[in-house]
């Protein structure tokens, strides 16, 4: 057992694996701490689990099963995970989403190389965007689940936009319309299959679709497609 | 025909979608985007109806002739059928 911190929410997991620890290592609080959400699984779960994804070891597929158990149990949270890459460009969080092969590693690390340190990788795959009711804002959170580079840092920006990645010979960003933004917002989604989370999974979506802007970016692989976005994205003021 | 039990229309944003709840996730996971006529049209099959009673009920809602009523409520029907919705 140990106890990690995640979109500020104390979580309790149960392990018996120690890749899933060593993963959150960055992330870990003292074990004492009152705890506000608690993991575990069974080892039917498991089985199933090591099952589809045949040639990964316990270990993995264990870290698998207890992160979508916090995704799910976060909605609770206002929070929601999104398959995405997150970076922070002076305090302003930008996301990118693209099926898995389009290029969103490659075009957060062009925003890298294009402003090297203005920008940082908050995570590279799975962050989680949580609404925040005080500042009426969503935040992007790193999580110990970032994806196959390791890409990820424990720290938070607030999310200014998501942006949908499209691989084309040259470089433009307009905004998505509505009805684009929720058809590939959808596929990008966790989707639960309680009703009363899927409900709760509904009320975020909604609430992002007016608090973040959503763009379609369609780019190549050289520096010049993050300038584009930055250009687009940034706040002008 | 008429909208299966277990779905309902949620607005996102601008936008409106038709989910499955309950059993009829089973069935059904994932979403049907439609616009504002998708929206008017999916509340008049909350109860029975034909296709020509949508384009009556469509022509006097939204003061469009009965050509442009017609080519909404096929598609609309079309779409519905295809996720396998209608009853």
């Amino acid at each position: 057992m140990f106890q990690i911190k995640l979109a500020g929410i104390i979580i309790r997991i149960h392990n018996l694996y120690d890749y899933v620890k060593w993963l959150c290592d960055d992330f870990r609080v003292a074990d004492k701490l009152p705890f506000e959400m608690e993991i575990s699984y069974t080892e039917k779960e498991l089985l199933l689990e090591h099952e589809l994804l045949s040639g990964f070891s316990f270990g993995y597929c264990e870290s698998n099963i207890i992160y979508r158990k916090i995704c799910l149990e976060m909605l609770y949270h206002r929070s929601m995970v999104v398959h995405a890459a997150v970076i922070s460009c002076e305090r302003e969080g930008f996301a990118f989403a693209a099926r898995s092969g389009t290029g969103k590693s490659t075009h957060v690390v062009l925003w890298r190389q294009a402003f090297g340190d203005k920008v940082e990788i908050i995570n590279g795959d799975k962050p989680l965007l949580s609404f925040d009711k005080e500042k009426e804002e969503f935040i992007a959170y790193g999580t110990p689940w970032c994806g196959k580079e390791g890409w990820g840092v424990n720290k938070s920006v607030p999310l200014k936009a998501i942006c949908f990645l499209e691989r084309e010979t040259d470089n433009h960003i307009r905004e998505a319309e509505p009805k684009e933004t929720l058809e590939r917002l959808f596929s990008q989604v966790l989707i639960p299959v309680s009703d009363d989370l899927l409900q709760i999974e509904l009320d975020l979506i909604d609430l992002m679709m007016k608090k973040v802007s959503f763009y379609i970016l369609s780019c190549n692989a050289s520096q010049d497609a993050a300038r584009v976005a930055r250009l687009a994205l940034q706040s002008k003021d | 025909m008429r909208i299966k039990d277990g779905f309902v229309l949620r607005k996102l944003g601008t936008e409106y979608v038709a989910v499955a709840m309950g059993e009829a996730r089973k069935e059904f996971n994932g979403l049907v985007r439609m616009n504002e006529t998708g929206r008017f049209l999916w509340e008049c099959l909350k109860t029975d109806k034909t296709a020509e009673e949508l384009i009556i009920c469509l022509c006097s809602e939204y003061d469009i002739g009965q050509d442009a009523a017609d080519i909404d409520v096929r598609e609309f029907l079309d779409k519905l059928e295809g996720a396998e919705i209608l009853v």
